[in-house]
């Protein structure tokens, strides 16, 4: 095999002055900022209002039909949910996020949000958490912990929310100018012509827009439909043949509160899509812009709504009454029509096909004969199969583990693609310090299990102390002086003094300073005279100087304490 | 019919036909906000005003700062508002300033640009397009307009001795102190007393007044009143190089009178090329390329004379060089009439012995010709020819014979001496 040598290239001088005169220099970019407020916050919170809307209309609904649970208390969740759905549409339509598996991430995202739908649902229609007894039940049968109504309204709900929110936010994301095409149009006239390859594809804006509309007016008929529904007596659908004629209540505020919103956010939405048209439109055209248009807009369009929404609000309802009336007249107008075509079409078929039916029409008719009865066989009753408890414990433990193991790895997934990556290192590390300090918590408790028996077993050999003496152990309340500080050592050793003369008949009084108890002590202890003064004086300097106190006069006020104690102990058992 | 339309209508007939009352509300914000679209957009335009505030003027590789100021008269804010402005490419130091913005209620936003004047001219600056609308794209983008202004950049100046001629040229001879050549007639100011100054020449009573011996002085003879007779007719030019040497005598008759003026003396200008602001006003034309007003041939090819610039009379002083200086950043060159047939007419209005400075390109026969009438005329006519002549000392010899002076400018010393001053910063100082 012979190797080619690389041809060289003789004319770079050429090539690099013909790439340097096609490479124009970088001028400075065109002005075109966007406002992050508006993308991160207005936006989401509006989809999410736009979503939650409709849900809350369900809700009312759920609730007409079964009163008695706080079923619009779920309008948080369903807000929250469709928050969630509306950032995460936001977020996929990011170049970084371009790499991610979508199906794998929407399926992750739908089974967290049904556990969480779960969890919700167990708290609010449940009665809190669930008792042992309930927690056998949910473990032998692993069906039982879903198959509830409320969780399926929980879920159900939250998903419609959650899927209008994720459609919304993914129009509006895609109707934003989106990363490539403000870093291509804001380069200099002649950088674009330079990279025109590089031009982004467009998106036709206006389709977007239309189908938003289509949507917003879809679920908004959906909405009128479900708010007409609301105000019907429902016990009167049994017995009424004309729905129009069921009597009819007022609407529920809930359900006024949901259709507002719908209205208002849709078109305040509808201008944030204007806004958006106009940006990828001044973009193209090289028009610089500020932040601060995108947030004036934003107060403009929602000063416009609420004053216009309150002006409204003083104006008479009008009746419907009437424009139905027609609308019905019309509606069996159109009906009646359609009847007759059909009719008509019926007779021209039967005519076209009577020739051929003659014969069979005079042909006789043959009675029916009674067809005789049966009667069934006495079965024998079935004796119905036991379950197997362990083929059962098995079962649901697998389904538990499955359903745990899925739960952990749709959230592992779910976070590690946002970013949120699990550092094993730094697990290991934590769970090292961890284990070393419980590991030390567990041998500390040992050892003073350790020391608490041997000294009930000291006490246990030695004679029962007599009557009114207390114990020769530590103050109560009192910590021993290992872990403590040379200062709060110095403490202890004094106040273990006092407390322990104050056993011996000598306590302190309230009023008495330190150094005025230390003549009482050295009237009941002449001998120890000098160490009482010497704690004290330490105690003195620990308590109110702020000097720092080392660790070599802690070992002498240490001596002085343990002869002093040693003094009191010997008085203690003179007779 | 756009498709959701008929989505609007059958949520409509739901609402009326499952009795939803509340669908009036609905109706009610609904047709306010259209409402209000369609009837704030054309009022918010309507209390908008623009202008644009500049130096009119500027010389040659200036920089002029032009301000655009918007002003929102209304109480009510203006929720967008784009503007776009239309530069000369010639002039451009950025791109066109174009720029979305809002305006609140009684607000007023200014935007700055830059332009440089970077070849004589008349220019348009303008005009500013403004463009608004409403929050939710049911109403029309209105669209507003603030008619263009006009922008002189004068011609290049350069000094006169970079010119290559003469100091000592008879319209420079400042300071003479011949009585041939002053005029008692127009006093110009006074001066101490020297010796040998005439006695009939002393101010008494400025000397009374100030205690100090002083003399009248007068502006200088009428002879010294200079007309600079611009030759852009364009056959009297090579073809080749015909717009450069046009240019070149452009320069030349804007540094002689500069010159001129600031020795304080009377200059005027003829020309027989074409004045495009002559032109109709809807029939003006900007260069597409540069920006710059062009003479339209086919607007004006039947008689071109017509568009011929109105002759400057000499006068003195800074604004008449303004005057001078306009003209000549607007003059093109075309086929109108030659020299040697324009030269006689010209002097008709004039003085006699005033100095005539006749810019051409050649210093041919015929042209000399007409000078020589000139000067029997009783002028003092100078031919000063910008094209290179390998035999231009016959031309001088000639012009000598025939009573008059002739110079040449084309010469490599004085091109370069030229070339330097191009290279130099802009602004030379009048």
């Amino acid at each position: 095999m012979s190797r080619r040598r690389p041809r060289p290239i003789r004319n770079k001088g050429v090539i690099a002055a013909a790439r340097a005169q096609r490479a124009p220099t970088p001028g400075p970019r065109r002005p075109f900022q966007t406002d992050p407020w508006t993308r991160r916050l207005v936006r989401p919170v509006l989809i999410a209002a736009l979503a939650t809307a409709p849900a809350i209309a369900l809700l009312v609904l759920v609730t007409i039909l079964n009163p008695g649970e706080p079923w619009l208390t779920l309008a948080w969740f369903c807000f929250f949910v469709a928050l969630e759905g509306a950032s995460t549409a936001a977020w996929l339509n990011n170049p970084d996020s371009r790499g991610v598996d979508r199906f794998a991430y929407r399926a992750a995202e739908v089974f967290l949000l049904i556990v969480l739908a779960r969890i919700v649902s167990w708290l609010l229609f449940g009665d809190g958490l669930p008792s042992p007894d309930e927690m056998r039940v949910y473990l032998a049968a692993p069906l039982s912990f879903f198959l509830t109504g409320g969780f399926f309204t929980t879920a159900a709900v939250a998903l419609i929310a959650w899927y209008l929110a994720v459609t919304a936010g993914r129009i509006f994301s895609q109707m934003d100018a989106g990363h490539e095409e403000v870093a291509y149009y804001t380069l200099s006239l002649s950088e674009q012509k330079a990279k025109v390859d590089d031009r982004p594809i467009t998106t036709s804006r206006g389709l977007l827009q239309d189908q938003y509309l289509r949507l917003w007016l879809t679920v908004g008929t959906l909405m009128v439909i479900m708010a007409a529904l609301s105000t019907f007596q429902v016990g009167q659908f049994l017995t009424e043949s004309d729905v129009l004629e069921i009597a009819r209540l007022g609407l529920a505020p809930a359900m006024l509160f949901a259709l507002l919103l719908y209205f208002l956010a849709g078109l305040w939405l509808l201008s944030h899509a204007r806004l958006l048209r106009l940006n990828f439109q001044w973009l193209a055209d090289g028009v610089g812009k500020d932040a601060e248009l995108e947030r004036t807009w934003q107060r403009a369009a929602l000063t416009l709504l609420l004053a216009i929404a309150l002006v409204a609000a003083f104006l008479p309802i009008g009746s419907t009454l009437g424009i139905s009336h027609i609308l019905r007249l019309a509606l069996n107008a159109v009906l009646y029509v359609a009847g007759l075509i059909y009719a008509v079409i019926g007779f021209l078929f039967a005519a076209l096909l009577g020739p051929f039916l003659g014969s069979a029409e005079e042909m006789p008719t043959a009675t029916p004969q009674p067809l005789p009865t049966l009667i069934p066989p006495p079965v024998a009753a079935t004796p119905t199969p036991t379950p197997n408890p362990t083929f059962a414990f098995v079962v649901s433990s697998a389904f538990w583990a499955l359903l745990i193991a899925l739960i952990i790895g749709a959230l592992l997934f779910f976070l590690r693609e946002r970013g949120y990556r699990l550092e094993l290192e730094q697990v290991r590390r934590t769970w090292r310090t961890v284990g070393q300090q419980v590991r030390g918590l567990w041998l500390r408790l040992r050892r003073r299990v350790r020391v608490a028996g041997i000294t009930l077993r000291q006490r246990l050999r030695s004679p029962a102390p007599p009557a009114g003496d207390a114990p020769a152990g530590p103050a109560r309340g009192l910590r021993r002086p290992g872990p403590l500080s040379p200062r709060e050592q110095i403490r202890y050793y004094y106040l273990s003094t006092v407390h322990r003369a104050g056993e011996r008949g000598v306590p302190r009084a309230d009023s008495e300073t330190p150094l005025e108890y230390v003549h009482d002590l050295k009237q009941e202890w002449p001998e120890a005279e000098s160490e009482l003064d010497e704690l004290t004086q330490a105690f003195v300097e620990a308590r109110y100087s702020p000097q720092p106190i080392d660790k070599p006069a802690v070992a002498r006020v240490k001596e002085e304490w343990k002869r002093v104690r040693e003094r009191l102990r010997r008085s203690a058992r003179r007779p | 019919m756009p498709p959701y339309f008929w989505l609007a209508l059958l949520l409509l007939a739901v609402a009326f036909l499952l009795r939803v009352d509340f669908i009036f509300y609905i109706l009610y914000v609904l047709v306010g906000v259209f409402l209000w679209s369609r009837w704030f957009t054309p009022r918010a335009m309507r209390n908008l005003t623009a202008a644009r505030t500049y130096r009119r003027r500027a010389f040659l590789g200036e920089t002029v700062e032009v301000t655009l100021t918007l002003t929102n008269k209304s109480r009510l804010g203006l929720p967008w508002l784009q503007f776009h402005e239309s530069v000369p490419p010639e002039l451009r130091l950025e791109e066109p300033p174009q720029r979305v913005v809002s305006l609140g209620g009684r607000q007023t936003r200014q935007h700055t640009y830059q332009v440089k004047g970077l070849q004589r001219g008349y220019y348009r600056l303008g005009p500013l397009r403004l463009t608004g609308g409403d929050l939710f794209g049911l109403a029309k983008s209105r669209l507003g307009y603030l008619p263009p202004d006009y922008l002189t950049v004068y011609p290049r100046i350069v000094p006169l001795s970079q010119l290559g001629l003469p100091s000592r040229l008879p319209f420079g001879t400042i300071g003479s102190h011949q009585r041939l050549f002053e005029d008692p007639a127009r006093p110009m100011g006074a001066r101490d007393f020297r010796s040998g100054d005439s006695l009939r020449q002393i101010n008494w009573k400025a000397t009374a007044h100030t205690q100090k011996l002083l003399v009248r002085t007068f502006e200088p003879a009428i002879s010294l009143e200079t007309m600079i007779l611009l030759d852009l007719h364009a056959a009297d030019y090579e073809r080749r190089d015909r717009l450069y040497w046009t240019e070149w005598a452009i320069v030349a008759a804007a540094s002689l009178a500069t010159h001129l003026v600031n020795q304080r003396q009377a200059v005027g200008l003829m020309s027989n090329g074409v004045d495009p602001l002559r032109l109709q006003e809807d029939a003006r034309q900007f260069d597409e390329v540069t920006g710059r007003l062009t003479f339209d041939a086919g607007a004006g090819s039947q008689n071109l004379r017509a568009y011929m610039p109105t002759p400057i009379a000499p006068r003195a002083g800074r604004p008449h060089l303004m005057k001078i200086l306009e003209q000549l950043a607007r003059l093109d060159a075309r086929q109108t009439i030659p020299l040697h047939e324009w030269a006689a007419s010209a002097g008709v209005h004039l003085s006699w012995g005033v100095t005539i400075v006749a810019l051409t390109g050649q210093g041919d026969e015929p042209r000399c010709n007409a000078l020589h009438r000139l000067a029997r005329a009783g002028f003092n006519p100078i031919l000063v020819a910008v094209e290179p002549d390998a035999n231009f000392g016959r031309v001088r010899e000639r012009a000598r014979r025939l009573g008059f002076r002739a110079y040449n400018l084309s010469s490599r010393a004085e091109l370069e001496r030229w070339e330097e001053a191009t290279a130099r910063p802009a602004g030379v100082a009048l």
